[in-house]
């Protein structure tokens, strides 16, 4: 198991999108399928996790780090952009003004991450609140479409399309050759010892 | 922005059904629509007197004591007025009316009139209540949904016979309705609303404009009303809309007077929980994913002897010096006190207050001591009502800042009873006192120090700073920790905290280099490695830290250990928190060498500082002589890396800027929503 690990390609993955938009709870919803309105607060600086995920029979270990929405904490976290492989843009499905700064995130993105093309992914969140919502489906996918990044909706608080939603940016960074056959990637690989760990319980511990 | 959704709304009917609600209940569109709870015109038989029982648990107290506290502890939040004045308000019923809705449906102007009608005492002898039909009383007659908000406002003051239990989150604010929390879903008649909308706002504005200049002391029932209404005149004149705007009588501005009052935030007294509470005594949870419950229980059964012991000691310290332990202590012994200079110098003890500090406040002194050290006092007295003043003035700003308030103020501690009652845990319709203050707090802060406005992680530092002081002087000490504390850390381009992080791995670096090198070896730039690198390229782990400092360990430390870092960092400055951050280094020195991916580092020191639960063992490593920290760290050292630091830091920007490198210093577009 541990060659496994070894073998792991490493992928860094940022999660940002405007203040309260729901980023951690995806984020946490992913790592720890863990949903709690008691520990919405906001994030200061970025947060850090790791995860092992199978993609098309292909294992790969994210990196996903976390960013603070408001705007001021960019000039801490947007350094940390660089290197980026992917990136899920996200947006509250029922705040217009979210959506309507999309298109600055996918600049800020372009900014930052160095010169390689980052896959992106739109992510409309809290798709429980029925109600409230008022960005709908096609215009949400036609403002992807126009930037080049795939399209999906979730809940964090039900779990729906959480888990699609990192799937979704994985296979698109293998789609992109630039990113994924240049080598670019599996020079990344990390000798990993730890990390299973954190990940995978004790199962690997002592080998 | 709308606080209220279809959600929420059904949330509320479902609500309503579990209580023992004796009539067939339906969500009717129009209600729906409006938001509003006026069910009276869908309970199946309207002639009834409405009766229903709101809630059992708040009726059935046969202890009149009992009753009351409870009474004092239920928010009900009310739809309608969350809707009419455009701010959640929150009403603490010490008890509910019987109200016949046939009998008296009033007009809108005599509405007043016939709620003075209620006899007093009546509505606290009686045992079923209402509270649904307080909401029809306000339903139009036309059929309009929107009713004017003073006369919500006396209604409320109509309701309770105590007017202290009442409370608005600020009077103008509340009669401001302003547009920003304006539903959207209440535009059933969008033009007549949207003029109703400009008409209160123009109330308000003028009402403010007035008021600007005076404290909230001066404001009484006879100007009030009397302004408003001179008001109101205008504008029926220039709008002709008389008969959306009824008459503002006297109930209006007593009842805003009476608000002024209690309005003014208190904290709370904390008693101590029983052994086997899921919380601790400020409402936090015992247990965190950090911290085990068996953990918890056994360093607490010896950390609350400790609590006792050392208020006995203060309670000493404090006779000593001839001071009399009140509700809010004025004047606490001075730093340097008790001739303790010879012994300081000849064997290095800090000074009596020094020591007795770092071994903790008695919560009960916390709050004045940590106002009284910090040189709060001294502020208060120099600014006399300014406080107040700012709150009326930043009332009803709409900003980006109020804004990312707004949403941040029930992400603030969503895990402690005080800011959340626990058995609302989904829902963000109550809108605890603590909440409020907070509101008044960050927005007049914003509005006072634009330099910083609102930065994320100074709610949690209010928040904390809210369960020990009254709201001015947490305004104070707000306005004293972000200035002078810790300069620029929560600046809009957050360079003080930059600075600080570049100050931090130098210290790192000087006194762990063993740790340095993992930490350092995360460096972008391999290169970076002296002094002058650092300050302009911080290694990433410093992404971890500087959450640490800016928000001065809230949500990082377990509480109590949180406390008692503040308890220092109040006396000492903002070298309390490098020393602290030094330690949390060296203890987790272990882990952090045992990490061979670079990336695996982030996750082990932002995990470090949450188990340590051990506040006594964690300050006494911070403080040990001869520590394998080298030699203590003063502030001076600090400050003067501070400066060295800002120093290279201006360097490189301007020669950055001499070679046209904008890109770096580029201020991104996107604005922090």
């Amino acid at each position: 198991m541990r060659a496994d690990t070894h073998d792991i390609p490493t992928l860094k993955v940022l999660l940002v999108g405007n203040s309260n938009v729901g980023k951690t709870a995806i984020f946490e919803r992913f790592v720890d399928d863990f949903y709690d309105p008691e520990t919405t607060t906001a994030t200061i600086g970025v947060d850090f996790r790791s995860k092992i995920v199978e993609v098309r029979d292909t294992k790969v270990k994210l990196n996903i780090w976390d960013t603070a929405g408001q705007e001021r904490f960019r000039s801490l976290t947007s350094s940390y952009f660089r290197n980026a492989l992917g990136a899920l843009i996200v947006f509250d499905l029922s705040v217009y003004e979210t959506f309507e700064q999309l298109p600055l995130w996918f600049r800020e993105l372009r900014t930052y991450s160095s010169d390689q093309q980052v896959a992106t992914v739109v992510v409309g969140a809290k798709l429980d609140k029925v109600g409230s919502r008022v960005v709908n489906r096609s215009e949400g996918m036609a403002m992807a479409d126009k930037n080049g990044a795939g399209y999906i909706e979730v809940s964090a608080k039900t779990g729906v399309g959480v888990v699609e939603a990192f799937e979704m940016l994985i296979g698109r960074i293998m789609d992109t050759p630039a990113l994924w056959k240049d080598g670019d990637v599996l020079a990344r690989t990390d000798s990993v010892v730890a990390v299973d760990q954190v990940e995978e319980g004790t199962r690997y511990c002592g080998c | 922005m709308s606080f209220l959704r279809d959600q929420d709304i059904q949330d509320r009917f479902n609500d309503f059904h579990r209580l023992d609600y004796p009539f067939p209940l339906e969500p009717n569109s129009k209600t729906h629509a409006a938001g509003l709870s006026a069910r009276s015109s869908s309970l199946k038989n309207p002639k009834l007197p409405l009766t229903f029982k709101v809630s059992a648990r708040s009726l059935q107290q046969p202890n009149s004591l009992e009753r009351q506290k409870r009474s004092r502890e239920e928010t009900i939040q009310n739809d309608a007025l969350y809707y009419q004045l455009g701010r959640p308000l929150s009403v603490s019923v010490p008890n509910f009316k019987i109200y016949d809705q046939e009998k008296e449906k009033p007009r809108a102007r005599e509405r007043l009139a016939v709620q003075t009608k209620f006899p007093e005492g009546f509505f606290e002898d009686s045992s079923y209540g209402e509270i649904d039909d307080l909401f029809a009383l306000y339903e139009d007659d036309s059929g309009s949904d929107l009713v004017s908000s003073p006369a919500c406002a006396s209604s409320i003051a109509a309701l309770s016979p105590a007017p202290s239990r009442i409370s608005i989150p600020f009077s103008i604010q509340a009669l401001s309705g302003t547009s920003s929390t304006a539903p959207t879903r209440v535009s059933q008649q969008p033009e007549r609303i949207s003029d109703l909308e400009s008409a209160r706002k123009l109330i308000s504005d003028q009402l403010k404009n007035s008021l600007v200049n005076s404290t909230l002391d001066r404001i009484n029932d006879a100007s009030l009303t009397q302004h408003m209404n001179r008001f109101r005149d205008d504008i029926i004149a220039e709008e002709s809309l008389s008969e959306q705007i009824p008459l503002i009588g006297d109930g209006v501005a007593s009842a805003i007077t009476d608000i002024v009052g209690p309005l003014f935030y208190e904290p709370p007294v904390f008693m101590s929980v029983s052994p086997n509470s899921e919380r601790d005594q400020y409402g936090f949870r015992k247990q965190t994913a950090h911290v085990t419950r068996k953990e918890y229980d056994s360093w607490h059964r010896d950390y609350q002897l400790r609590v006792r012991e050392r208020k006995k000691k203060w309670d000493g310290l404090l006779r000593e010096n001839g001071i009399v332990a009140g509700s809010f202590i004025a004047k606490f012994p001075p730093k340097n006190s008790k001739g303790t200079m010879l012994l300081r110098r000849v064997c290095g003890l800090p000074s009596v207050v020094r020591r007795y500090i770092r071994k903790g406040i008695p919560p009960e002194y916390r709050g004045a001591a940590w106002f009284f050290y910090a040189g709060g006092p001294a502020k208060l007295a120099a600014h006399p009502g300014l406080y107040k003043s700012l709150v009326i003035q930043s009332s009803s700003l709409h900003t980006t800042d109020s804004e990312i308030i707004e949403r941040d103020l029930h992400r603030t501690f969503p895990d402690c009873a005080l800011f959340r009652p626990p058995e609302c845990r989904d829902s963000k319709l109550i809108e605890t006192p603590i909440i409020q203050a907070l509101r008044r707090v960050l927005r007049a802060f914003a509005y006072y120090c634009p330099r910083v406005g609102y930065c994320q992680s100074i709610n949690f530092i209010t928040g904390i700073l809210l369960l020990f002081m009254d709201e001015e002087r947490a305004f104070w000490m707000l306005f004293i920790t972000t200035q002078e504390y810790l300069p620029g850390v929560h600046d809009v381009n957050l360079e003080g905290a930059n600075v600080d992080q570049a100050v931090l791995c130098m210290l790192i670096k000087e006194t762990q280099p063993a740790i340095w090198s993992k930490l350092g070896g995360g460096l972008e730039d391999p290169n970076a490695q002296t002094i002058e690198d650092i300050a302009v390229t911080p290694p990433p782990v410093t992404l971890v830290t500087a959450s640490w400092f800016m928000s001065m360990f809230c949500g990082i430390l377990p509480w109590e250990t949180l406390l008692r870092v503040w308890d220092c960092f109040f006396l000492e400055g903002s070298k309390i928190l490098f020393k602290v951050a030094l330690t949390i280094f060296k203890h987790g020195e272990q882990e952090i060498l045992a990490v061979t991916e670079p990336t695996m580092i982030f996750q082990v020191v932002q995990a470090l500082p949450k188990r340590l639960i051990n506040a006594g063992e964690l300050l006494e490593a911070c403080f040990r002589r001869r520590s394998p920290l080298g030699d203590p760290i003063t502030q001076r050292q600090v400050d003067q890396k501070r400066r060295q630091v800002s120093a290279r830091r201006q360097q490189v920007q301007v020669s950055k800027l001499g070679h046209g490198d904008s890109k770096i210093r580029s201020k991104s577009a996107v604005r922090g929503g």
